[in-house]
């Protein structure tokens, strides 16, 4: 199939890099610049996503006000089709960014357009028995995510690189130039601080290849995969929209060629549900055939779904539920009653806050320390991407409450500063093997510094009658229990090489 | 201790301080110095001369504009140490995510105040900064400090983040226990320092006063200062030797420092105190806290080391 010629139109155009803007703005307004709040997170954009609302509500059985914008969105979808992912989509409109980018490789086995809602299906199925893997495959989420943990730390560490770089050579005119130009970068674009995250990698090689699956098809991702696509294209199904001819031309057949996403099928009928109203048909129809129209009543069309397909996908959803609950997480909980991770402060009960989470990494872009961090599979499937606290990377910050303020779904609820002092999230244990005054009779007590609660949680055993290496009063820390909160602060500037000498774990009890 | 004492406390400031100094006159004026403060003027800063009877000056009140600048003049005001032209970096504690009442951070009354006084002396720069513990978007929001400097308006006076490029790692002639270590480029280029402590409880060192406050112009992994901490706390202060401190003792916490958090622990003294030797300004400090310099290892181990008097019948103190 010849990858046909695609017209944009001006008014498409200027939409989509405005909100492609107005994301890349919102995105950058949510690293934290300091002040107890961040006033226009990211999040906004979840409010207009069916997919993120329909997976989290669904799995977490709540009603969320946060998502009734989502009503227009479906309301406009049932009058004009489509139109979320060819105008305002910003995965959409990155890659149609990107696409002419690039030289286009001939393919001619291609999925089908089917495969998308198979999987909306089976996220549905999960979402259903409360196991919200939405987050995963939502374009808004995977666009977040990929720019936080991976897109945004690249670039900046690129930046950082050669302003250090010019700085250090300390040429004559230039390094001062180019420190006026880095003074304005870190106040606008670039981060307070270099982000490291732990799955940057995955997550960019994902991201990579939704870019370059454009080479393949136009709107590749949207085409097949995206489960977001499917959902609005079963309403865009049954919308007032009409687009005239119904079906390809006998003697022209030219816009299956100017459509991204080619939205006819193999007998040439045309598919409401894949036409994301480019308009590139009316545009490039030279015989001024081609015309769209809202009337009464709908002429519905349906995707040509297998239902062999449809029940595996719908089994393959059932299936994955007992799957899920085989998770040792599970074992841990229900036999001890322990978290095998640390959530953020503020994070519902763990398997509430998964049917929550969206993965959309916005707490750990906005984490000041760097601590959130991106979790694999200890949390379970489910859990991938989902934040947690790596103490040794990063601590959360006693006053701080800015992960709740920016979780779109309030997995993670937003506390305030009093409340957020009392939460506990988990506790440090000393491991007297390690720590210096134990295992070596040098005082070091780093922790007790910096232990942040007002009556300290890291007291010292004193005097024990012994001197440190320095001739001082040996002093060896410990850990009130009741007192401790668990932010990690000891953990993350524990001097010990390796893991700490002092380690917080998931732990909440109180004895 | 007379008047003819103090006065001749005062004569090293009028020789090396007035005017501003060029590395050759400050080389003749460091040969009438002791060696110590010679050796150290010439790795780092331009040096205040060593008095040879340390002169403090204390003020009290509640309002903290007003002591500091009593406590400055007490010293003969801030003309003695900033002049026309002068890069100043004043080095208050922002290192807490803390707000002023607790008494984690330098009060922001006493930093403003500061700030002002060498911007009326005619400094053509005023930094303030400080390498924090808790993060710094944080800690200089809630210490109130970033607002008081940017509240002046003054084009001269900055704040700013610690730029982790401007860290040079230096020599410390002196040092012991810390021979050599990384410090921060703004406070080496800088012609006068103001360290700007605030008196508080610490966990390891016992206080927190003028000398443990320097650990905020160090780079590198400051853990690793903590093991023989008291001597590499003398070593750092034999390299980096202020013109001038005001130890803030507005609120002293007395325990569960250095962060605190807990009103209960703060003692409202209204206290400030201004000198020009490290061990002497320490060594009163320690007696807001009902203790002794010799109690207190960095503060003996400065002393042992020749960097200033702790002993406080051989201090002059005046003021409130
Ligand atoms: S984990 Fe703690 S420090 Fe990080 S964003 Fe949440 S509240 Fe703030
Ligand atoms: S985790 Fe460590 S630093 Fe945080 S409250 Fe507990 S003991 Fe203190």
């Amino acid at each position: 199939m010849a990858v046909g010629r695609h017209t944009t139109s001006i008014p498409r155009r200027i939409t989509q890099s405005v909100i492609l803007c107005a994301f890349l703005v919102l995105f950058i307004t949510t690293t934290y610049r300091g002040g107890t709040e961040i006033h226009y997170p990211i999040n906004l954009f979840f409010q207009a996503d069916p997919l993120a609302a329909a997976g989290t509500m669904l799995a977490s059985r709540t009603l969320n006000a946060f998502f009734l914008p989502v009503l227009l969105v479906l309301l406009a979808t049932l009058l004009l089709g489509r139109f979320f992912c060819g105008w305002f989509c910003p995965m959409g409109a990155l890659l149609d960014t990107f696409r002419p980018l690039m030289k286009p490789v001939d393919v001619k086995k291609v999925p089908s357009r089917n495969l998308k809602y198979y999987l909306l299906f089976l996220l549905l199925v999960t979402a259903a028995f409360s196991i919200n893997l939405v987050g995963i495959f939502d374009p808004i989420s995977i666009l977040i995510r990929s720019l936080t943990l991976s897109v945004y730390p690249l670039l900046s560490a690129a930046a950082f690189a050669v302003f250090d770089q010019l700085y250090y050579w300390d040429i004559p005119g230039v390094t001062a130039a180019s420190e006026a130009v880095y003074g304005v970068l870190r106040e606008t674009v670039l981060p307070f601080r270099q982000g490291f995250f732990l799955l940057s990698t995955t997550s960019l090689v994902l991201f990579g290849a939704i870019l370059f699956a454009e080479k393949i098809r136009p709107r590749f991702w949207c085409r097949y995969l995206c489960p977001l696509g499917a959902l609005l294209s079963l309403f865009a199904g049954v919308s007032l929209l009409r687009r005239r001819p119904t079906g390809l031309c006998p003697d022209c057949a030219e816009c299956n060629d100017v459509c991204e996403t080619g939205a006819f099928d193999d007998d040439g009928n045309f598919l409401k549900g894949e036409c994301i109203l480019t308009m590139s048909c009316v545009r490039s129809c030279e015989k001024k055939r081609a015309a769209y129209t809202v009337g009464f009543p709908p002429r519905a069309s349906a995707p040509s779904l297998v239902r062999r397909h449809v029940v595996t996908s719908l089994v393959a959803g059932l299936a994955l539920s007992p799957l899920l609950l085989i998770h040792p997480k599970r074992k841990l909980k229900e036999s001890l009653g322990i978290d095998a991770v640390i959530r953020p402060p503020g994070a519902r009960e763990e398997p509430l806050f998964l049917s929550r989470c969206v993965k959309c990494g916005e707490c750990m872009m906005v984490c000041p320390t760097g601590g959130l961090q991106p979790d694999l599979v200890r949390g379970g499937l489910e859990g991938m991407y989902s934040p947690i606290l790596v103490p040794r990377i990063g601590y959360c910050e006693y006053h701080c409450t800015l992960c709740g303020q920016v979780c779109p779904t309030g997995a993670i609820e937003k506390l305030s500063v009093a409340e957020k002092l009392e939460t506990v999230i988990g506790m440090a244990y000393i491991d007297t093997n390690r720590c210096l005054p134990y295992a070596h009779g040098i005082n070091c007590m780093v922790c007790e510094e910096h232990c942040p609660t007002a009556d300290k949680a890291i007291k010292f055993r004193e005097p024990i009658g012994e001197t440190s290496a320095d001739g001082s009063q040996l002093k060896q820390p410990y850990v009130i229990n009741n007192l401790c909160v668990g932010c990690g602060i000891c953990e993350n500037k524990c001097p010990v090489g390796g893991s700490g000498a002092i380690i917080v774990t998931s732990e909440k009890a109180k004895y | 201790m007379g008047a003819d004492a103090t006065k001749k406390g005062q004569k090293g400031p009028d020789i090396c301080l007035h005017g501003r100094l060029t590395r050759r006159d400050f080389v003749a004026c460091g040969a009438v110095l002791s060696a110590a403060t010679l050796a150290g003027g010439l790795v780092a800063l331009p040096r205040r001369a060593h008095a040879a009877v340390p002169f403090l000056s204390t003020a009290t009140g509640t309002n903290y504009k007003n002591i500091v600048i009593d406590a400055v003049d007490g010293l003969g005001g801030m003309k003695i140490f900033v002049t026309s032209g002068d890069v100043v970096v004043v080095k208050p504690n922002i290192g807490w995510n803390s707000t002023p009442e607790l008494g984690g951070n330098t009060h922001p009354d006493v930093v403003r105040t500061l700030v002002e006084l060498c911007l009326d002396a005619g400094a053509s720069k005023v930094k303030v900064f400080d390498r924090t513990c808790h993060d710094a978007r944080k800690t200089y929001d809630s210490s109130g400090i970033q607002a008081a400097v940017e509240g002046l308006g003054d084009s001269r006076a900055t704040i700013s983040f610690i730029d982790d490029r401007k860290f040079v790692s230096m020599p410390i002639p002196m040092g012991t226990a810390l021979t050599e270590w990384e410090f921060y480029k703004d406070v080496l280029d800088a012609d006068r320092l103001i360290n700007v402590p605030v008196a508080k409880n610490h966990g390891s060192t016992t206080l927190t006063l003028s000398m443990k406050n320097l650990m905020g112009v160090i780079g590198g992994n400051r853990g690793q200062i903590h093991w023989n901490i008291d001597q590499k706390l003398a070593d750092i202060s034999s390299l980096i030797k202020p013109n001038l401190i005001v130890l803030d003792a507005t609120r002293v916490m007395l325990k569960g420092g250095p962060s605190g958090g807990d009103i209960k622990n703060v003692s409202v003294q209204n206290h400030v105190v201004a000198g020009t030797d490290p061990v002497a300004v320490d060594s009163y400090g320690a007696t807001l806290f009902g203790m002794k310099g010799t109690d207190i290892g960095h503060i003996r181990a400065a002393h042992d080391m020749g960097l200033g008097e702790i002993d406080l019948a051989k201090i002059t103190v005046k003021g409130t």
